[in-house]
């Protein structure tokens, strides 16, 4: 062993150190440094410790119990993390004043390792240093310690904000699911139950995916879609396949929109309206598909039909209106001549004054059927007058001609005052006994009779002639409906629009082979339509 | 004017088939008739001649048959007017009777309604041109005899 002066370590007091997780051996001290060079390389490990390193005596109180200790040796990490100088020498207590209280577990560890010898590791917050440390604690000789530790507010700080970062992610993620599930459940309930089918087709025209709602929308299943090749084309309208397979093609090779009606035959084999659309292409797997929805539109088609018709009919309307009135000067020539021929022929043999007479019934009736035209193409202008129904009836008789074989019982004899179109009412009258009288060729029993109830009176008129059959019933009031060879089928739905716009109400009830009756219904207050005197 | 002196139509319509029909009738009845087929005609005629009558289509190229009724020259006796038109409605017959019409029928009318009331008007007028007459004679009388008596006391 060589020896410096003033030099003299113990070398048997001095044990294996466990420095943090380094490790120093002692014995190499034997093998030529000198104590000196041997106490330099400790210290200078200790100085350039990142670790703060505290090596204590522990001062136990009478009973053994820790009380204080005293710095022994500390190196530069330990005044630089805990901010204190200068403390060897001194007393734990007097350089971190109140730590005994504030930290008591900190103490208890110094002291159990002090005295049991058993190393302990723990964190711990210092709030005297505002600094939470990372301390192990070891015993290299009995009543002493050595306290190793590191500042790991830094870390512990970053730890909290990334353990709060990753709850409030853990929230999101949550949340997101959350909507996502909900709005995946509102688009199951969308697809479900709205009228129409999503579609997905191949640039091919065959179809790879159906929403469910197919049957409602179409009537097939969704499995049915696959049952044959070509199975949807194979069922679009002859006439409208050539439109729907080109603007198909075009989605694919141009881009255009799609979006096309066409008619397709349902399992019932009866057409229906299909509005089928699609707008754009997309590419999966090499192969080009696209997305599209269809709907059933054939309530839509025939409503538009509906009304393309009453354009149409309200157009010959009105056409009507204007013929109407031109009739009316070419027919009064015929008349005028037909009467001045009649006139100047005094003495003419009876077949000529039969062909005038032809010629004046001719143009009464064809005057007629202007008159029916007009009346049922205009709106209806009631003049309301006070009258009877017993004072119609006897005008209506009067002037409508009823036939040797057919007898007539009529018993309208009410006098009391109602509020009605005169004119028209002996009109609607005087319709339905003509066609009572047409309907007894072979003569019969016509009757009348009225009936009065508290806020309305009704006129039934009754034939026993052929009936109506039932499935002729419904179209009785259809305008230009007619089973007769002559007349235009107006009569009857005048006669509607007559008492309708009193705001009465017509019915008939027949059984063929014994008879009709027709009944009239008007309210004594009558609802008029507005158009008065217009 | 005459006793005997046939009544005067003034028939007024564009539509000639009607103009010939009528006429013609009206002839064998034993009137003059008269034609105008505008509303101008009309008055221009009216204007130029006596009629006792005329019988106006309500719808005339250039005007609307009841401006015609106000139009035409007010004569005395006044000239009996019947409205002939296609138009069925209460409301323009009740126009045309307050804007001057004595009669309203509707086309293609009744060559007999149509007589009658041409007969009828012609009655009425023969009244109310006695009835003038009764009227000056009444007042000649009156102013003859007023006349007397101022002379005396003069």
């Amino acid at each position: 062993m060589r020896r410096r002066e003033n030099t003299l370590i113990n070398v048997t007091e001095i044990k294996p150190l466990d420095i943090g997780r380094k490790t120093v051996r002692a014995s190499t001290i034997r093998r030529g440094i000198t104590e000196r060079k041997r106490l330099e390389l400790y210290r200078s490990l200790l100085q350039s410790m990142l670790e703060g390193f505290a090596y204590c005596k522990m001062i136990f109180d009478g009973n053994g119990r820790a009380v204080d200790f005293v710095y022994l040796e500390v190196n530069g990490a330990f005044s630089r993390l805990t901010g204190l100088e200068d403390v060897v020498g001194r007393r734990g207590t007097e350089v971190i004043p109140g730590i005994k209280q504030e930290s008591p577990e900190l103490f208890e560890s110094y002291g159990r390792v002090a005295l049991t010898g058993n190393p302990e590791e723990f964190e711990i917050h210092v709030e005297a240093l505002a600094k939470t440390l990372s301390i192990s604690v070891y015993c290299p000789t009995k009543g002493h310690f050595v306290a190793v530790f590191e500042d790991i507010t830094e870390r512990k700080q970053l730890l909290k904000e990334l353990e709060t970062y990753c709850k409030h992610l853990d929230d999101l993620v949550e949340e997101r699911t959350r909507l996502m599930r909900e709005s995946v459940a509102k688009y199951q309930t969308v697809v479900e139950h709205i009228p129409v089918t999503v579609w997905t087709g191949d640039s091919a025209g065959n179809t790879i995916f159906v929403t469910p709602s197919t049957k409602v929308v179409y009537g097939y299943a969704p499995e049915e879609l696959s049952s044959e090749p070509n199975f949807w084309f194979k069922r679009i309208h002859p006439h409208d396949v050539e439109k729907v397979k080109c603007g198909y093609n075009a989605l694919f090779a141009e881009g255009k929109q799609f979006d096309v009606e066409y008619r397709f035959r349902g399992p019932d084999g009866k057409w229906i309206w299909l509005r089928d659309s699609a707008n754009a292409t997309y590419e999966k797997n090499g192969v080009q598909y696209t997305d599209g929805v269809v709907e059933n539109i054939t309530k839509r088609k025939e409503l538009e039909e509906r009304i393309l018709k009453s354009e149409r009919l309200a157009a010959i309307g009105e056409t009507t209106a204007m013929v109407g009135h031109d009739l009316r000067n070419p027919l009064q020539s015929i008349m005028g001549a037909a009467y001045n021929i009649r006139r100047q022929l005094r003495n003419a043999d009876p077949s000529t004054n039969e062909m005038l007479a032809v010629i004046g019934n001719g143009v009464q009736y064809a005057n007629g059927i202007i008159n029916d035209l007009l009346d049922y193409s205009r709106e209806m202008q009631l003049q309301p007058q006070h009258t009877t129904p017993g004072s119609i009836m006897k005008q209506t008789l009067v002037n409508v001609k009823i036939p040797e074989n057919i007898r007539v019982e009529e018993t309208v004899s009410d006098n009391q005052t109602i509020l009605v179109d005169e004119a028209k009412m002996r009109r609607a009258i005087s319709n339905l006994v003509e066609n009572a009288v047409d309907a007894m060729p072979n003569g019969g029993l016509l009757s009348i009779s009225g009936r009065r109830s508290e806020d309305q009176f009704s006129i039934s008129v009754t034939d026993t002639g052929v009936g109506i059959p039932i499935d002729h019933l419904t179209n009785l009031w259809k305008p230009f409906y007619t089973t007769k060879a002559k007349g235009m089928g107006l009569g009857l739905p005048i006669v509607k629009r007559i008492i309708e716009a009193h705001g009465g109400s017509i019915s008939v009830q027949s059984i063929v082979g014994q008879g009709s009756t027709f009944t009239l219904t008007i309210p004594i207050k009558p609802a008029l339509e507005v158009n008065q005197n217009a | 004017m005459h006793e005997n002196q046939k009544p005067r139509i003034l028939v007024v319509d564009d539509d000639e088939g009607t103009r010939k029909v009528v006429t013609t009738a009206l002839s064998m009845e034993g009137y003059v008739a008269d034609t105008a087929s505008s509303g101008n005609e009309a008055i221009q005629k009216s204007n130029n001649s006596f009629y006792n009558l005329a019988l106006i289509d309500i719808h005339l190229p250039d005007m609307d048959g009841t401006e015609l009724l106000m139009a035409m020259k007010e004569t005395t006796p006044e000239m009996r007017k019947i409205i002939l038109t296609g138009y069925p409605a209460l409301q323009n017959s009740i126009q045309a009777l307050n804007k001057g019409a004595h009669g309203y029928l509707m086309k293609p009318v009744n060559m007999d309604d149509l007589l009658r009331m041409i007969e009828e008007n012609l009655a009425k007028q023969r009244e109310a041109k006695e009835y003038s007459q009764q009227k000056v004679t009444g007042y000649v009388e009156t102013r003859f005899r007023e006349i007397q008596a101022e002379e005396k006391t003069a």
